[in-house]
This record gives structure tokens, sequence and C-alpha cells, in this order.
């Protein structure tokens, strides 16, 4: 029901569904995945590789990450025959910006004051921008950041350390100009009074505004134990935490410490270019929580079979200095590990403290409370992203803190939409990657309190799909080199659909039995069980 | 510039395609019946199994499909090898109807991502107007 089609200077996607013909790009405008090995569902397809949904009738974009949609082609049939029609640059770009105002009355405006004030450069803050201009939204709008840069692809961080900021950002500076989206760097609010909508910045400067959005996101945790003020700690926050530690990693020993998503990647980046990685974990597994015991265990063999060596079940109790720098690093276990460099992924907690005194809704965890249309307890006051807490309509409404990338992305959108009074609720399905040694895990749903994990296919060969199970539902699925399962999950439980556990098995066989005729392996028959 | 008209038949389109995932509830009647019919039975016609049940190839298909999902080995289907292989060896015959990825492309695709996650989007952006 989906096809590449050549069409000389570029490749279209042809879709068939329900005797209705359709043609868009066939790259997603993320990072460039082939669409026709994604999931075609009720109107949409998802791409395989990270979950973006694109409408097929407009090519749309309608669920993240990525900001632009795809192009569309016409398709005529005539005599039996199709026909697309396609203009050479749409073919070459594959990607398709969508139409934006830009800014009407700035005159109206005083430096002092805007319509629109937007706390946060993250992904929440930026698609929320865009969205309100592709709605048509001709008022002042401004983003202030405490970061130097404009926004940029945060995930690239721990997985492309190396990478300067101008290389990761997400929109061109000229993007910014082009439709009045004022980004004010280094600038960070000390306090907002929404009595008066007036924002404080730590400099004194004060800002009036008609509606808020705080995407402020995580600040993350450190270490509290001797010696974390040293130099040579880090936290990976921007781009120059990451390019300094790769210098500082290179040829040197490393100490990470925690063994989730930012450990462990900055662990796999580093791993061919430092002298010694060694990773520091609670647990006796890395992502037991997120991905479960046997999940995590396969991981934690293909890092240890690329050097990476693990202490487990321990903490650091110490770290100690040799002229000013970092020097060893001292478990609770007893042992004392060379360190150079200490990279800190031990969670995050969101930068809301500022919003203390401001009568803004927060919960005991510092999590902003936000409804589905991601409106707080304040009339024109919305929030997004990472530093929110959020009604998940996956588990019955329940409010969930998701800090993922995708998320902030849905957010941001949603949070545009009802500033113009669209009264658009959040519908969505989680969704998360994360990448090691040229392979990722992909993840959709809402695993959390899961009880039981059915998996199939081979875990020795990190081949694999994992259901996370909470009494008879599966609430969550990870997979590696199993494409497209998850996505194909996601579309199921994004049309309301409850996969029970007991399903797993069929909802897997298929899948499994095109893995095997499409690719003539058969070693899935045959391989050790896991 | 200039537009490019291409065609493609109609007929390339009949291809079995990839699975649909089943879940529906065999008791809600309004529900399209999914893989399982409520007796057990597997429901060949299900559209989740993209037409493979049909074709020159149905019979070998419906015999492998049927040994996997009854078998009760420990790796599930490990008794069903003569099937699958019959299967394949069918479907080999008939590469328009039964598209065979080969593994080049499955590597070039997953060598693709590994090079995304290394690349700046914004390089692409930059290139396009």
């Amino acid at each position: 029901r989906m096809r590449e089609v050549d069409l000389g200077c570029g490749k279209a996607l042809l879709i068939k569904e329900s005797g209705e013909f359709h043609a868009v790009g066939h790259k997603c405008p993320h990072y460039g995945a082939p669409l026709v090995k994604g999931v075609l569902s009720k109107g949409r397809i998802r791409c395989p590789w990270h979950g973006a949904c694109f409408n097929i009738g407009t090519g749309d974009i309608e669920d993240f990450p990525g900001l632009d949609s795809l192009p569309r082609f016409q398709v005529k049939i005539e005599k039996e025959k199709v026909y697309i029609r396609a203009s050479k640059q749409a073919l070459q770009t594959q990607r398709r910006t969508k139409v934006m105002a830009k800014c009407i009355s700035l005159s109206n405006y005083n430096l002092s004051s805007t319509n629109v004030l937007i706390i946060g450069a993250g992904a929440a803050g930026l698609v929320c921008a865009e969205t309100l201009r592709q709605e048509g939204f001709s008022d002042r709008i401004v983003m202030c950041t405490m970061d130097r840069h404009l926004p940029y692809d945060r995930p690239k961080l721990s997985k492309s350390m190396d990478s300067h900021p101008e290389q990761i950002t997400l929109r061109p500076k000229e993007f910014f100009c082009t439709y009045d989206i004022e980004v004010l760097t280094e600038m960070q609010v000390a306090a907002v009074d929404v009595k008066s909508k007036i924002a404080v910045f730590k400099d004194g400067f004060k800002m009036e505004y008609n509606k808020l959005l705080i995407a402020t996101g995580n600040t993350p945790k450190t270490l509290s134990c001797k010696g974390k003020e040293m130099e040579n700690v880090f936290n990976i926050r921007t781009p120059e935490d990451a390019n300094r530690v790769v210098k500082l990693a290179t040829s040197k020993n490393v100490v990470i410490v925690g063994a989730s998503f930012l450990g462990m990647e900055v662990a796999a980046y580093l791993a061919e270019r430092a002298h010694s990685v060694s990773l520091v974990e609670l647990e006796h597994v890395p992502f037991k929580k997120f991905f479960g015991e046997r999940v995590g265990r396969a991981v934690m063999k293909m890092f240890e079979n690329n050097r990476v060596k693990f202490y487990m079940q321990t903490e650091v109790s110490e770290l100690r200095e040799q002229e000013g720098k970092l020097k060893e690093v001292v478990l609770k276990s007893g042992k004392v590990l060379r360190a150079d460099v200490c990279v800190v992924g031990v969670g995050a907690v969101p930068a809301t403290g500022f919003l203390k005194q401001s009568g803004i809704n927060i919960d005991s965890k510092g999590f902003i409370v936000v409804n589905k249309m991601m409106q707080t307890n304040i009339p024109g006051v919305f929030a997004a992203g990472d530093a929110v807490t959020f009604p998940l309509a996956l588990r019955n409404n329940k409010k969930v803190n998701v800090p993922h990338w995708q998320m902030a992305h849905m957010h941001g959108r949603i949070a545009a939409l009802n500033m113009l009074a669209h009264g658009t609720e959040i519908s969505t399905v989680p969704y998360l990657w994360t990448a090691m040694f040229g392979k990722s895990i992909r993840y959709a749903g809402h695993g959390e309190g899961f009880d039981d994990v059915v998996i199939q296919g081979d875990l020795d060969e990190l081949k694999f799909v994992a259901f996370y199970t909470k009494s008879d539902e599966v609430v969550a699925v990870a997979s590696m080199n199993y494409d497209p399962i998850v996505s194909k999950v996601a579309e199921v439980l994004a049309a309301g659909r409850t996969i029970r556990k007991r399903d797993v098995d069929i909802v897997t066989e298929t899948p499994l039995v095109f893995l095997s005729f499409r690719t003539g392996d058969m070693s899935w028959l045959t391989g050790k069980g896991s | 510039g200039k537009d490019r008209i291409i065609f493609a038949t109609k007929e390339d389109h009949e291809t079995p395609s990839s699975a649909e995932l089943v879940a529906d509830d065999p008791d809600d009647p309004y529900e399209e019946q999914g893989l399982i019919l409520p007796n057990g039975d597997i429901n060949w016609n299900c559209p989740c199994l993209g037409g493979m049940a049909s074709g020159p190839c149905g019979e070998q298909f419906k015999s492998a499909f049927s040994c996997f999902h009854y078998s009760t080995e420990e790796i599930k289907g490990s008794d069903c090898v003569d099937q699958f292989r019959a299967m394949q060896e069918c479907m080999q015959k008939y590469p328009d109807l039964y598209p065979q990825e080969d593994e080049n492309d499955e590597k070039s695709t997953k060598d693709l991502e590994a090079a995304s996650m290394e690349a700046s989007a914004a390089k692409e952006e930059k290139g396009s107007s």
C-alpha cells in the first residue's frame, strides 16, 4: 500500500489507502528515515525510526519529532495509469516548512511588552512559537532563554557530543528574523507576577505579557558527595558541556555516574575515544526501571563487549583531586577509580524554583500542573515540556511527567492552539529513542509500574521486541532491530485500542512471519531462546 | 522549475503489504474480525495477513503459519522449519508478488540511521531555500 517511486530528480512516496492514491515526500524531515518502511494507518503515516506522523492527504506533520512537514504531490488516475506531478524543488528538498505569518503590529509594542512571552527555548517553546505563526498569529512573540544559543537539537548532546551549537541548531538565525520570533538569550526569569502579568528577569528587566508559556525544562541533578565542586565534573546540559567533556576525555579515564539514557549514551560515545570508561550505578543492571532487567542486561553485555566497565549496586562516596583537578572517584563499595573526567547523569528536577511565590500550581515534585490543553490554574498562563505534569489519555488521564523530546514538541503545539482558544486537547502516545554504538532502542507508551515483560526475538542478537504489561494490558513497547513494530504498536495505542497480554503472541506472529520471508532469515526459529 | 510526469501502474499496488496489527475484541459485534476467530481458528481473510493466504503460495503460507500458531515448542515454531522453507521456495518463484527485502537494503537502512545520529540536521536545512 506504500511504495517509493523515482521521478528522476527525486523520489516520492506513493500511497494507496481506502482505494485512493496520495503522493508525498518519501524521507522523514526529522533525520531522513525512509517512510516507506513506516506504518500506514487511517490517513497518516508514522515514521519507523522516531515516531513522527504525517497526514497522507496534506503531508502535514501531526506528531513529532521534527519541525517540517512533507511536500505533497499531485496524483491523477487516467486510463488505469497513475500519474504523479511534482515540482523539482520539492523533490530535491523533501521537506515543506508550513506557511507562517509575520508580526504586523510590532509598532504597537514598546521594548518591555509583548503579546506572547515564552520562557524557555527548547522544543516546547519553539514549536509553540512556530504553531502560533502557522495559525496566522501576527502579534508580538518573544522567547527568552538562559542558554547562550538559539533552539538546538538536545538529543544530539549525548549522541553526537562533538557537535558545535551551529551544527545542531533547529532553525537558522534568519528563520527567527523572517517570522518575527524574537529570541532573547542569556536572559533568566527570576519571578512571574501573574496579577500584573509581568515577568521579572534576574538583571531587573521587566516584560509585560498577555499570554505566557513556561517551558523551562529540567535542571540536572548533581552529586552530593565530598568533592562535587571539583573541576572536570560535568552534567551534560549544553553543547559546551558536551564539547568540553570530549576534549578532556580523549585518551583519558572517564567515570560516568548513572546508567540511564544520558549516562549510557555518553559512555557509548566516549568508549572508543577515551582510555577507559567506567559506569557507576545504584541498580544491578542499566535501564532497569525503564526497560526492565532482561533488556538492561542484554544492553549491558553490548557495552562490556565495547570495553565499558560497570560498577553496579554502588554509588560515589567521594571525589579526590590533585592540583585542583579530578584524580579519583571513590565508590561506596570501596573501589577507587582513576578518573580525569566525571559525567553525572543521575536524573533531573524541573526548573520551576522561580515560580514558588507566583501562585501557579506546582506539585510536590516541582512539576507545573496543567490540564489537557496545557493550561495552568492561572488564566492565560500555559506550561509545556519536561517541567510539566499533564493528564495522559493513554493511562486514563493519570497525571504524568514525560520528559522526552517528542512530548515537548506536542506540548508546545497544544499550548499554542489553546492560546488561540482552539480548545484542542492533547492526545498522543509518548515515543522516545536512545542510540548507542550505532544501534537504537525505540520505545512507545508509558510503562511506569509494569509488572511483566513479554519478549519476542533474540536478546543476545539485540534483535527483539519487548512488551511491558500491567496486569492484562500492554502499557509500553520497546524494540531493537525489529522495525517498525514500535511505530505499529504506537498507532494501535493512538487509535485508542487496548493490546491484551495474551494477544501479544498474535501481535508479534505476523511481523515475525513477514520478517522471515522478507529477509530469508529463519534463524529466529532455530536460534537461542530468549 | 518544469514538472516531470511519471506513471506507475495500478496493478503494482496489489502486492501484499506489511501486516496490520490486530487486537480486536472478538466479542464486539461491530469490530471487523481479527486474526483469530471466536472459535479459535485462524481467520485467513484477516487483512492483517496482507493477502498471503491466497495467491500461488497461499497453501504453503497457511501450512507454515498454522504450524507456527499452534506450535508449543519452547522456541515457538522451531518445529515448522520445513513448512517455512517450502513457503520461502514458493515465494522466491514470484518475486513480483512477494518482493524480497534483501539484507543489503536492511543494512544500508541501519547505516543511514547511525550516520544521521552523527550528522547535523541543520546542514540539510541550510541546503534548502
